[in-house]
């Protein structure tokens, strides 16, 4: 399947646009590691990032790694979207996974993911615009080796992530946790 | 969340529906449609504007004004200001908050305005700053905005409950038909189930007429005493019963049903009225999916059964349940915030037999619902009131 050609500037990278609390998942992403936070008094695990534990309200969070199993239970296709980025590469298609930890999260799904209800893995990935993403494969350990095109592209930082699993400095400043793009 | 004595709203009446005309989208601020409101509002009433001594004002497109901001942009001096920046359920909030301050004697008279605009491109910020979690964790995936976040649980609420598209599709056609005289709705045309479902897809299962189409505009209503209302001699309306709730579960793993399944019986034992003794309902249409949601939660029909309840009642405005009477959102399109008023006005005009469109006959007593805020996976606010027209 065909790419579209990027309509403008605007669309060469998906928005690195992020809180200053959600950097913890793209700091992980970039490490090649998925992780969320992790209450340090009660043990909850939260999704999306916050400045304290939605349960007990204890200030003391700290990310750590998830296994990334969960049930899809939803999925859709986007003929539409606010963003150039998306606009270049619709159709889109997009998830809501319960992860096996508790907490739900919107995905990116990968073209193997089978319809919902469905056993999928979530990984963390970094995407062009410099930050971490979260996309849902239908396999286990599928990190590293990305299948689907459109999945591929708007990861063209992962291999920072292979680099840093592997000890290795990381030779792109497109998906580098230091590269300046993380606001 | 069991709460005893919820007091009535007596003395209080509502008052002067509003609606400023839709238009797709407009070079007008928010503003600007606020001051039309409020200006609609006075000259229908016959009040001076410093009569009016409460403010509550509701805007996604305001900008950094908020309703302090407004008293300057409109000139009035208020005793009492609040600011609902609640989408959907700002006209329910809007309306416990004015009827609590008329009944307590810290408002005379209280104008609730929800103003918005719409220009080319300004629907983008909102979607994607919308909220910290919808930045976080929702834009970046697609940036489909509320179709989206509608579409999945669209997709679910299908698969579990078996509810199929031409289900969603009635309500819509019937719906349509209830706009074809409303003057201010921006889908007029009929529209045909084969329509419907040949439309182009939005975002998967949604199609293009299961998408509230945003727009400009605004509503409002004013809130005083009933021997106000009298002494003008305008038609006015009593709230019965008034709910709201935030947050209500949020343990479920994704949106299936809303605060209204908590607050229900409250809602109708306040009201001291049945559910068969309404002569009309206005649910928070932004999508089919929650105008069903709502219907079972409000106690019409159980959790599930919402696609079989559709099959066997017509919605128009001499159905067996008529149903969102000026077409909703759907087919009068969503100003802003606007579209959490859109109920309240629609109901008010019903029930005082002052209908801008197709009239309920001797319509009484309404239900209205409300809906809000997916701020990240699901809409975190409702509520919902129960109104008598005072003929």
């Amino acid at each position: 399947m065909d790419l579209p050609a990027p309509l403008n500037v605007d669309s060469v990278t998906p928005s690195g646009r992020r809180s200053r609390v959600a950097q913890g998942l793209t700091l992980a992403a970039a490490a090649g590691r998925f992780e969320l936070q992790e209450c340090d008094a009660c043990g909850t695990v939260q999704y999306p990032p916050r400045e304290a534990c939605c349960r007990c309200l204890s200030e003391r969070l700290t990310w750590k790694v998830q296994s990334g199993a969960g049930d899809l239970l939803a999925k859709t296709v986007l003929h539409h979207s606010h963003d150039p980025y998306f606009v270049a590469r619709l159709p889109w298609y997009v998830g809501l996974v319960r992860l096996d930890c508790g907490v739900s999260v919107v995905v990116h799904l990968s073209a193997d993911v089978p319809k919902p209800p469905a056993r999928v893995w979530v990984g963390a990935h970094m995407d062009s615009g410099g930050a971490g993403v979260l996309i849902a494969f239908g396999q286990k350990d599928c990190a590293g080796s990305i299948e689907d095109r459109r999945l591929r592209e708007i990861c063209a930082g992962s291999r920072d992530a292979d680099l840093a699993q592997q000890g290795q400095p990381s030779e792109s400043s497109g998906g580098s946790p230091s590269g300046g793009t993380l606001r | 969340m069991k709460r005893v004595g919820r007091q009535g709203y007596d003395d209080v009446a509502i008052a002067i529906p509003v609606t400023i005309p839709y238009v797709r989208h407009s070079s007008h601020g928010a503003h600007w449609f606020a001051a039309r409101a409020l200006a609609a509002l006075l000259e229908r009433s016959g009040l001076e504007k410093r009569a009016v001594d409460g403010l509550c004002f509701s805007s996604f497109t305001a900008g950094s004004d908020n309703a302090v901001a407004m008293t300057q942009h409109l000139g009035v001096t208020v005793r009492w200001l609040d600011h609902i920046p609640m989408g959907g359920v700002s006209g329910i909030v809007a309306l416990r908050r004015a009827l609590r301050a008329v009944q307590c004697g810290d408002a005379a008279v209280v104008a609730c305005i929800a103003a918005d605009t719409n220009t080319l491109g300004s629907f983008r910020s909102i979607v994607e700053d919308f909220s910290q979690f919808s930045r976080d964790a929702v834009y970046p995936y697609g940036a489909g905005g509320a179709n989206a976040s509608f579409a999945l649980l669209t997709d679910h609420y299908m698969r579990t409950f078996g509810a199929r598209t031409e289900d969603f599709g009635k309500m819509c056609v019937e719906q349509r038909e209830n706009a074809r005289h409303c003057p201010f709705a921006l889908l007029r045309k009929p529209l045909t189930l084969n329509e419907y479902l040949s439309a182009r897809p939005i975002a998967e299962p949604l199609r293009l007429f299961d998408c509230v189409m945003p727009c400009a505009g605004a509503e409002a209503f004013l809130v005083m005493t009933r021997q106000r209302a009298t002494e003008l001699g305008v038609p006015y309306a009593v709230v019965l019963g008034a709910t709201e709730c935030h947050n209500p579960f949020p343990d479920d793993p994704i949106q299936t049903r809303g605060g209204w399944a908590l607050d229900r019986d409250e809602l109708f034992a306040q009201a001291g009225i049945a559910r068969h003794q309404l002569d009309l309902v206005q649910t928070y249409d932004d999508y089919p999916v929650m105008s069903v949601i709502q219907l079972e939660d409000l106690g019409f029909c159980a959790k599930g059964e919402g696609a079989q309840f559709i099959r066997s009642h017509s919605f128009d405005t001499e159905g067996t349940f008529p149903l969102n009477t000026c077409g909703g959102q759907l087919s009068a399109g969503q100003a802003g915030t606007a579209g959490g008023f859109i109920g309240i006005t629609e109901s008010l005009r019903q029930v005082t037999g002052a209908a801008l469109g197709s009239q309920v006959k001797e319509a009484r007593f309404a239900l209205v619902s409300g809906f809000g805020m997916m701020v990240y996976d699901r809409g975190l606010c409702s509520g919902a009131a129960i109104i008598e027209g005072i003929r």
